[in-house]
């Protein structure tokens, strides 16, 4: 290797850095977030693969061997009517990652929309919305994911739509308050003296200076909806009881305390998914809010 | 401003908060159902013409919806939230027996869990970087990331199955018979009683709920102590005071600790949202007979009107709490005083 190539090359590095460069300095400077996506990937490959992979059908029974501790037979152990432990964490990921993002892309998108109109509407619409969106805000919001899934009747559909329901108002906040500060700026003005309509230039102009943020919060937040996924269908407000449901195993595996095996390793598979994240979401506000950087 | 003047108008703006949720809740429980009756009232009592035509008559299901909704506010005011399905009693009544239970794991749960999170983030601050930090943050960490019914079966596996150090579920052993009743507060009963063993006894099955608890809402008290400590201890004012001569302790506990506290203090108030949701979590695991374990049950019999009474409460306290905490902020916040 030549010196003078590694200096130019160098020298073209700090001119400037590609995105790729950029993307694989902030990876090595936070391993947390390198381990979170390895695990997050892992989980979602799992997920696709899980009808293949799986040694048995996650509702197969099998009366004669229950509640088997891990061992040659089932490497995770067996739950009371003999269905497999391993395949049936296995297929949860078949549940709880898609379910998750759902609450996710729905209740940001909601909220998105919400402050995206009362920010630029202003005036009375502004009011109402900020209201409602203040109001849904001091119900602690998984209590009322709770009362709205049992309306609705309890099954994954509606404890996602709970979900979604209450979501929103965080995102609804942030981005009123961008909006708001985008609209002031001359591009805006440029926009709506070039003819252009409200809902173009709100939609097409001022929300897209607006995004990054709130996919940042959504980043923080996968976490958070599934533990409140898990949490709703741990006290029988999701999927039905025999659904391969990580936070039904856990709940089921109460009542066979001693069968450590029942609620261990659904409760470790929900604990792994929401850490892996909460570190890809804690590493994208470091990297991307410059102001805590530093630290 | 003085301080009755900040009380006034802090409670108006929460009065018309209060009223918004029961207009959710009313929503809640007479819209979004396909069918409010069937909701309500027991399976066998549906094909019971009296009873469906006394709970239309009460409930006002003839009359428009606005006066459904006065009708709900008028039986709400006078703590009639309905009737539970599954017990047969007034959820108000099922509710009020309950809730000493709920309210002496809450406040053990939330005095832990504030002294383990500022700790954990003073700590995680003052040697930022170092192992304490490191392990200080992990601790944070499986308080914000592990679900809370997972740490609870843990703690009761490790704590009273293997090691026998801690009592186990419910809120005595079952010899034991409980005080006299005079707050519903085994603990405080059992003190006025001048039942020693008793108390001890209701104490150490208070201790591992109140601990899961506590490392549950832990978890984001110790990020944002640490956070805003940081913050706070790289200001001018924290070096003037270094070089003035004060010692470190001064330092840290007056001059930082004081300017950090408005965001603790406030997601102190935010995580009594979690403290709530978790009580119904680590009720049902420890069989101890509160609100919680009451709503548990509840939702895993679709006991429609005993959710809704449950969630109302919470939605109650939660504002009652947050609405404590800006009062707080008038003593924390000097500029308040000024402004």
């Amino acid at each position: 290797m030549s010196s003078i190539s590694s200096i130019s090359s160098s020298t073209h590095e700090f001119e400037s850095p590609s995105r790729r460069q950029l993307a694989l300095y902030h990876l090595r400077r936070n391993p947390l977030v390198t381990l979170g996506l390895v695990i997050a990937i892992a989980w979602v490959v799992i997920a696709f693969l899980a009808p293949a992979v799986a040694p048995v059908p996650p509702l197969k029974q099998d009366l004669a061997n229950r509640l088997q501790a891990p061992g040659e037979l089932y490497f995770m152990g067996s739950d009371e009517l003999g269905r497999d432990i391993f395949s049936r964490v296995l297929w949860g990921a078949r549940i709880t990652i898609p379910a998750g993002l759902a609450v996710i892309i729905m209740g940001s998108t909601i909220g998105v929309i919400v402050g995206a109109v009362a920010g630029y509407a202003g005036g009375v619409i502004d009011e109402l919305l900020m209201r409602l969106t203040e109001l849904f805000m001091a119900f602690p919001f998984i209590i009322l994911a709770m009362a709205v899934t049992a309306a609705l009747g309890p099954d994954i559909r509606n404890a996602v739509l709970a979900l979604a329901a209450v979501w929103w108002p965080r995102y609804a906040r942030i981005l009123r308050g961008l909006v708001l500060e985008v609209k002031a700026q001359e591009f805006v003005e440029a926009a709506h003296s070039a003819g252009a309509g409200g809902a173009y230039v709100l939609f097409r102009t001022i929300l897209p200076n607006c995004v990054a943020p709130a996919v940042i919060l959504a980043t923080l937040d996968i976490g958070t909806a599934i533990l409140s996924f898990a949490a709703l269908s741990f006290i029988g407000l999701g999927p039905e009881p025999s659904s391969p449901e990580w936070g039904r195993m856990v709940s089921i595996g109460i009542d066979f305390f001693d069968q450590w095996w029942m609620w261990l390793f659904p409760g470790f598979a929900i604990a792994s998914l929401v850490m892996a994240f909460n570190f890809i979401g804690d590493g994208m506000r470091d990297i991307l809010d410059p102001r805590l950087r530093g630290e | 401003m003085s301080f009755f003047r900040y009380f006034i108008r802090r409670l108006l703006l929460v009065t018309p908060i209060l009223l918004g949720i029961t207009v959710v809740a009313f929503i809640i429980a007479n819209a979004i159902p396909a069918d409010p009756i069937v909701a309500n009232l027991p399976p066998n009592a549906l094909n019971d013409e009296d009873t469906i035509a006394a709970f239309r008559k009460k409930w006002g299901l003839d009359k428009p919806l606005h006066e459904q909704y006065l009708t709900y506010l008028g039986n709400l005011l006078q703590g009639d939230m309905g009737t539970s399905i599954k017990t047969r009693k007034p959820v108000g009544e099922d509710i009020a027996r309950r809730l000493p239970a709920t309210i002496e794991l809450a406040t053990l749960g939330i005095v832990y869990g504030v002294a383990l999170g500022v700790g954990l983030g003073l700590v995680s601050a003052i040697w930022k970087d170092s192992w304490v930090d490191y392990i200080a943050r992990v601790i944070a960490l499986i308080g914000i990331s592990f679900p809370v019914f997972l740490i609870a079966l843990v703690f009761l596996t490790v704590f009273y199955a293997e090691l026998r150090i801690a009592a186990g579920p419910g809120r005595l052993d079952i010899i034991m018979r409980p005080p006299p009743t005079v707050t519903g507060m085994f603990t405080v009963d059992a003190l006025l009683n001048g039942d020693w063993r008793t108390f001890t006894n209701a104490l150490s099955h208070l201790i591992l709920p109140a601990l899961t608890l506590a490392l549950y809402i832990s978890g984001i008290i110790s990020r944002i102590t640490r956070s805003s400590l940081l913050e706070v201890l790289n200001q001018d004012y924290m070096r003037t005071a270094r070089a003035k001569g004060l010692r470190e302790r001064y330092v840290i506990g007056f001059h930082g600790m004081r300017n950090s506290l408005i965001p603790v203090v406030t997601v102190i108030g935010l995580s009594y949202g979690n403290l709530l949701v978790g009580s119904i979590l680590i009720e049902s695991i420890f069989a101890y007979p509160g609100i919680g374990f009451y709503m548990f049950r509840a939702s895993t019999s679709q006991d429609f009107p005993a959710i809704m009474g449950v969630s109302l409460l919470f939605a109650f306290i939660y504002v009652g709490v947050n609405f404590v905490v800006d009062i707080l902020y008038f003593f924390l916040d000097p500029r308040i005083r000024v402004a």
